[in-house]
C-alpha cells in the first residue's frame, strides 16, 4: 500500500527576500517524495499558523538568513502550542549559535545551519516524522 | 445562517478531516466511515482551469475577495502536479493568495495530483463535501495547469472556469480544446496584454454554442473585470440552480462513480498478470510490433478475467 507523502510547509520570515536557499531545499524534499507547500518570502507567525492549520502538515519549515527569525519562530511556537498543533518545527539558514541552543530550547525540532546536507535533512524529518506516528500523534 | 468565519478548533478539525481523506484516497478507495454524507450539497463548487501560468491563483484570490466582501465563508481546494516518479511536489498556489492568509473564513488547501491526470487529485471530491458540511460556500477548486483534455473539474464541480491568457494559443489551439465545449464561462486573463482582443474573437468564432459566456479581467488593472466574473457567476449559478443543478451533478457523479469502479475492477487483476510477468511479455510483444497494443490488451484482458472481452 503507497503511504501517503510527508507533507512539509515551508516559508521565509519578513522581509528576506533571498529565497535560493528555501528554494533549493523545496526541491531537494520533493524529489525525495514529500509534498512541499512553498509560502515563498514574506511570512509571518500569523501566515505560518494559518498554513499549519488548514494544510495540517506534518512539518513547518522555515528558512532565514537575515537574523529576523527570533522575531518570528519564538511566537510561532506559541501559537502553535495554543491551538494544541504539534507539527515538527524545524529551521534552516544562517542561525547564530546562541539562536540555535535558544530556540531548541524554546521547542523546535532541528536546526540546519549553513552546509547542511539535502540528505540530512531528508534523513530527520523522515526519521522524525515516523518517530511521530508510532506516537500517534498525527498521521 | 453560517458565521463568515469558523473558530480554530473547526478549522483544525475540517483540516484533518481533509488529511483523513486524502490518506484514504491515497490507500486505496474504500469507504471512509464517518465521511459526511448528508447536507453537503448545497454549496456551489467552482472549478478554476487553463494552462500554467494564465493566471487561475490570481483569479482565485480576486475571487475569494469578492466572496468575502459578501461575508460567505470561501473553501479553496488547490492542486498542483505530483511528479510521476517520486510522487513528489511543490505547491505553490497559496503564494498567490498570501494576502488572504489569517482570515479565519478562508480555508485553503494545497493538495498534490498524487497520480491523477485529469488536472485534479484523488481527494478533491470528498473534500469538498467536507468543506461543505463545514459551511464554506462557495468553494473553489484550482486545477493544476492544464492543456486541452484534462477534464476532471467535470466530474467534481458545479460550475467550470476556464482561464485564458493572450499568449496561450492560436484560434486552431482553441478550436481543438475539448474544455471549450464543456465550460460555462471562460475568462480571457491579463486582458492588458495585446492579443486579448483577437483571442476573444477566436473564442468566440470556436465555440459552437451561443452560451458561451466570455469574460476578460486583468490583474494589472485593479479589480477590473473580477466584478464582471463575479457577477456572471452569480447569474450562471442562479440558472444552474434554477434548472440543471441535480442532472449535473448526476451526470458528474455517475462519471466519477464509473471511473473509480473501474479503477477498482482492474487494480488486483491487473497486478497479479504483472507480478506474473504477463504484461512484460505481452509489452515487448508491442514494442517489437508482433502484436498491435489493442490486440496485446485483448490477451492481457483474457489472462485477467479468464474471459474474452
Amino acid at each position: 500500500m503507497p503511504v501517503a507523502p510527508i507533507r512539509v510547509v515551508l516559508g521565509k520570515v519578513g522581509l528576506d527576500l533571498h529565497d535560493v536557499g528555501a528554494k533549493f531545499v523545496a526541491r531537494g524534499l520533493r524529489e525525495a517524495g514529500m509534498e512541499v507547500i512553498y509560502l515563498g518570502p514574506f511570512q509571518t507567525a500569523d501566515s505560518l499558523l494559518d498554513a499549519a492549520i488548514t494544510e495540517d502538515p506534518d512539518v513547518v519549515a522555515i528558512s532565514s538568513i537575515s537574523g529576523e527569525y527570533m522575531s518570528y519562530v519564538p511566537e510561532l511556537l506559541v501559537r502553535l502550542r495554543a491551538h494544541d498543533l504539534h507539527p515538527l518545527v524545524v529551521v534552516g539558514g544562517l542561525i547564530a549559535d546562541a539562536d540555535q541552543r535558544e530556540l531548541l530550547r524554546l521547542g523546535v525540532d532541528a536546526i540546519f545551519g549553513q552546509g547542511s546536507s539535502i540528505e540530512a535533512i531528508v534523513d530527520y524529518l523522515r526519521t522524525a516524522v515516523d518517530a511521530r506516528s508510532v506516537d500517534g500523534t498525527s498521521r | 445562517m453560517t458565521a463568515p468565519i469558523s473558530s480554530t478548533a473547526e478549522r483544525v478539525a475540517l483540516a484533518r478531516r481533509i488529511s483523513a481523506i486524502e490518506r484514504q484516497a491515497c490507500d486505496g478507495g474504500d469507504a471512509l466511515p464517518a465521511a459526511p454524507r448528508v447536507a453537503a450539497t448545497r454549496s456551489r463548487v467552482l472549478g478554476i482551469t487553463g494552462p500554467p501560468g494564465a493566471g487561475k491563483s490570481t483569479l482565485v484570490d480576486a475571487l475569494i475577495g469578492r466572496y468575502r466582501a459578501r461575508a460567505c465563508r470561501v473553501g479553496v481546494l488547490a492542486v498542483d502536479p505530483s511528479s510521476p516518479v517520486h510522487g513528489g511536489a511543490v505547491l505553490g498556489d497559496r503564494i498567490r493568495m498570501h494576502r488572504h492568509a489569517g482570515d479565519a473564513g478562508v480555508f485553503i488547501r494545497s493538495m498534490g495530483s498524487r497520480g491523477r491526470t485529469d488536472g485534479l487529485a484523488p481527494a478533491v471530491r470528498d473534500a469538498t463535501r467536507a468543506l461543505a458540511a463545514a459551511g464554506y460556500d462557495p468553494i473553489l477548486v484550482e486545477t493544476v495547469g492544464v492543456g486541452q483534455t484534462e477534464l476532471g473539474i467535470v466530474e467534481c464541480c458545479d460550475l467550470r472556469v476556464l482561464v485564458l491568457a493572450p499568449a496561450w494559443g492560436d484560434y486552431v489551439q482553441a478550436a481543438k480544446a475539448g474544455l471549450i465545449d464543456l465550460v460555462d464561462l471562460v475568462v480571457v486573463n491579463k486582458a492588458d496584454l495585446p492579443g486579448a482582443d483577437s483571442l476573444v474573437n477566436d473564442l468566440r468564432q470556436s465555440a459552437r454554442r451561443d452560451e458561451l459566456e466570455i469574460v476578460r479581467a486583468s490583474a494589472e488593472r485593479g479589480e477590473q473585470g473580477i466584478v464582471e466574473v463575479g457577477l456572471t457567476l452569480d447569474r450562471l449559478w442562479a440558472a444552474l440552480a434554477a434548472e440543471r443543478l441535480a442532472a449535473r451533478r448526476l451526470e458528474a457523479a455517475a462519471a466519477e462513480l464509473a471511473n473509480r469502479a473501474l479503477a477498482l475492477v482492474a487494480r488486483g487483476p491487473l497486478e497479479r498478470v504483472t507480478a506474473a510477468g504477463t504484461t512484460q511479455r505481452l509489452a515487448a510483444a508491442v514494442r517489437d510490433g508482433t502484436l498491435s497494443a489493442s490486440e496485446a490488451a485483448a490477451l492481457l484482458y483474457r489472462d485477467m478475467f479468464g474471459s474474452s472481452p
